[in-house]
């Protein structure tokens, strides 16, 4: 006597197709019939008959409807002394048909890089019909697959859930899985990762002073945060200059940026041409441009660079040099000591 | 007015003080140009066109424009640092131990950092460093040398210090418990010494007295109060470390019941002594900070 059961259905998607297998114990199978009904009103809503010995048959795409429940029977048919013979088995499981669901970890993408030696996982959920999530794990598996760090079970998508001490300098497969509570299947497949820790510099010494009375080391730091803020149209130029160029682009330097009394201010330059304005120091009562100049004057065409205090209206004048050409790099260094200004500028060649 | 024969100051306006201010500069912009690297700083140098590299603690600004705007010493945005840790090595060790942490970063100010560290001992040269540190990942580090040289005792808990130099006396012995047993049929007896016990303890003597830098001389009127203080400190329960110039250094409890004066020539010289015994290695980063000298956890 043959014996046929549906295998275990899960929530699918009912705009794919789906497979439906089942076991079977007898003669050959040469056909099986398929009937799914709606489990709400038990009407057949499908019903296929396929010549095929293998124990599957397939519900083909947009059969059936996302966000309604059936089960199903399967017949196998079977010959036996040259008469067929059929076994139905009982009905299935109730399953749910439900739109895929969009299921991935925030933040990562195949390639991305994590900076740290550890990452703090958040997933992204949505399904249409509104299934939650049952339960969800999340892993990181080495190259040879073994894995690296996996979660416990967990239940709360809207958790953060964070990986340690990940090792520096290796390839990792983020992946995570779970299943709604309808048996609707979440994966994200792996995802290739690589932890390359983000290592800062702090081009600061420590500034140590031992007092010996007090019996202690005072420890002091010169830490600062600074960033050129770049307006128009710049641009950085063999890695180590920058290109300001263009009409309108300029490069200003204020946040944390603080010198009083005396100080030094210097920079390398080129393609500076005659009176324009290449650096504004500025200030509370105070804005300094300096600004390139030639002229004529017994000895030929000279370059210089002005200093002028628009507020009280000192100027001062550097050294004078050949008309640089273009692509000339001009050094120049303005000092104020004592409230007097100095400045020097020398061609520094091509 | 007419001085060796020179009109001095003789024009108009030549006594008038220059025309310019010192005002702070809080912005320096640059433009119309190609630029290699802009450098400010405060310290007094002489000119020179050499590339200024590295920083000192009087520069303000090093822009190297790197395919970056960054002009500080740090190359990482600020909200990124989790926290700046001082570490500490003695030379030609290899470990470093955390004596202090500056956490949380949050704005440029939190980067400065001013720190006395109380648990360095004398006449020992260290490595210093400062570490920013990234989530969970220190950055590099670049270290600064010094040998300490301090005057007299020092007795803290991490917080508060006191110190003299005044006829200071330091009796040490190292302890570890043994039991010599007889036995009827030998003629020598065994030595048992079981346990890792192996601690430093003594007597500290001296005149507490606190020093005036200022005037460069001994308070005496103010030594009652000094003394009073201290036995308060001595008695509050919490581990001390104490360290003499000469090096010694010891992570310890005060071990008497009782802080003993003892009056010399005069009533104002008073000696006072105590005793103590190790509790800890103060060399070690993990027993200064369970015993709460340092705040930073290694």
């Amino acid at each position: 006597m043959a014996t046929v059961y549906v295998k275990n259905i899960v929530a699918f998607d009912a705009t794919k197709e789906q497979i439906i297998t089942f076991g079977y114990d007898g003669n050959q199978c040469t056909k099986n019939r398929i009937i799914v009904y709606n489990s709400a009103t038990n009407a057949s809503v499908y019903d296929d008959t396929v010549t095929v010995q293998t124990l599957e048959h397939t519900i083909p795409a947009n059969t059936l409807t996302n966000g309604t429940s059936y089960y199903c029977t399967i017949t196998a048919y079977y010959t036996s002394g040259g008469i067929e013979y059929n076994v139905t088995s009982s009905p299935s499981n109730i399953w749910k048909c439900l739109a895929t669901a969009t299921w991935s970890i925030n933040g990562l993408s195949e390639g991305t890089i994590i900076g740290n030696s550890y990452y703090t996982f958040m997933m992204s959920y949505s399904q249409a019909n509104g299934e939650t999530v049952n339960e969800f794990y999340i892993v990181l598996y080495n190259q040879s697959g073994t894995a690296y760090w996996s979660s416990d079970a967990l239940y709360d998508i809207s958790v953060p859930v964070t990986a340690s001490n990940l090792p520096n300098n290796t390839v990792l497969y983020a992946r995570a899985y779970g299943s709604t509570i309808n048996g609707l299947q979440l994966d994200t497949g792996k995802i290739s990762v690589t932890v390359d820790y983000t290592v800062p510099d702090l081009y600061s010494n420590a500034y140590l002073e031992n007092d010996k009375w007090h019996g202690w080391v005072k420890v002091t730091t010169n830490v600062l945060d600074i960033e050129g803020v770049g307006v128009g149209n710049y641009s950085f130029t063999g890695d180590t200059y920058i290109d300001l160029s263009a009409s309108g682009s300029s490069v200003e330097f204020g946040n944390n940026f603080n010198v009083n009394k005396n100080f030094i201010i210097e920079s390398l330059f080129y393609g500076a041409s005659t009176n324009k304005t290449i650096m504004t120091l500025s200030g509370e009562g105070l804005s300094i441009p300096i600004t390139t100049r030639s002229g004529t004057f017994a000895s030929g065409n000279l370059f210089f660079i002005e200093l002028k205090d628009t507020v009280s209206g000192y100027v001062l004048y550097s050294n004078m040099i050949n008309i640089p050409s273009l692509s000339d790099h001009i050094h120049l260094w303005v000092q104020r000591y004592g409230g007097i200004y100095n400045c020097i500028i020398k061609n520094m060649g091509a | 007015m007419i001085f060796l024969g020179y009109a001095f100051a003789g024009g108009n306006y030549t006594l008038d003080p220059t025309p310019t201010n010192e005002s702070d500069v809080t912005n320096v912009t640059i433009q119309n140009g190609i630029y290699d690297y802009l450098y400010a700083t405060v310290n007094a140098l002489s000119y020179s066109t050499d590339k200024p590299t590295g920083w000192d603690f009087g520069t303000r600004l090093n822009a190297d424009f790197n395919n970056n705007l960054l002009a500080g010493n740090i190359t990482f945005a600020l909200g990124k640092v989790s926290s700046l840790r001082v570490k500490r090595r003695k030379y030609g060790e290899t470990n470093w131990s955390t004596i202090y942490e500056q956490y949380p970063i949050i704005t440029s100010d939190d980067l400065s950092i001013l720190y006395y560290d109380k648990t360095a001992r004398s006449n020992t040269k260290y490595e210093y460093a400062i570490v920013p540190v990234f989530g969970q990942s220190e950055g590099y580090l670049f270290s600064e040398m010094l040998t300490t040289n301090y005057q007299g005792i020092f007795i803290t808990d991490g917080t508060n210090i006191f110190n003299t130099e005044l006829d200071v006396t330091i009796s040490e012995k190292r302890t570890k418990q043994r039991t010599v047993v007889t036995t009827i049929n030998r003629k020598y007896p065994y030595v048992i010494s079981n346990g890792s016990n192996n601690y430093n303890s003594g007597t500290i003597s001296a005149q507490w007295l606190e020093y005036d830098h200022e005037t460069d001389d001994w308070d005496v009127d103010g030594g009652r109060n000094y003394l009073a203080d201290l036995k308060d400190f001595l008695n509050n329960n919490s581990p001390k470390l104490i360290k003499y110039q000469d090096g010694r250094m010891w992570l310890a409890e005060i071990s008497s019941s009782d802080i003993t004066d003892t009056e010399d020539a005069s009533h104002s010289q008073v000696h006072t002594s105590f005793d103590y015994t190790e509790i800890g290695d103060c060399d070690s980063g993990n027993d200064l900070y369970d015993n709460g000298i340092i705040d930073a956890q290694q």
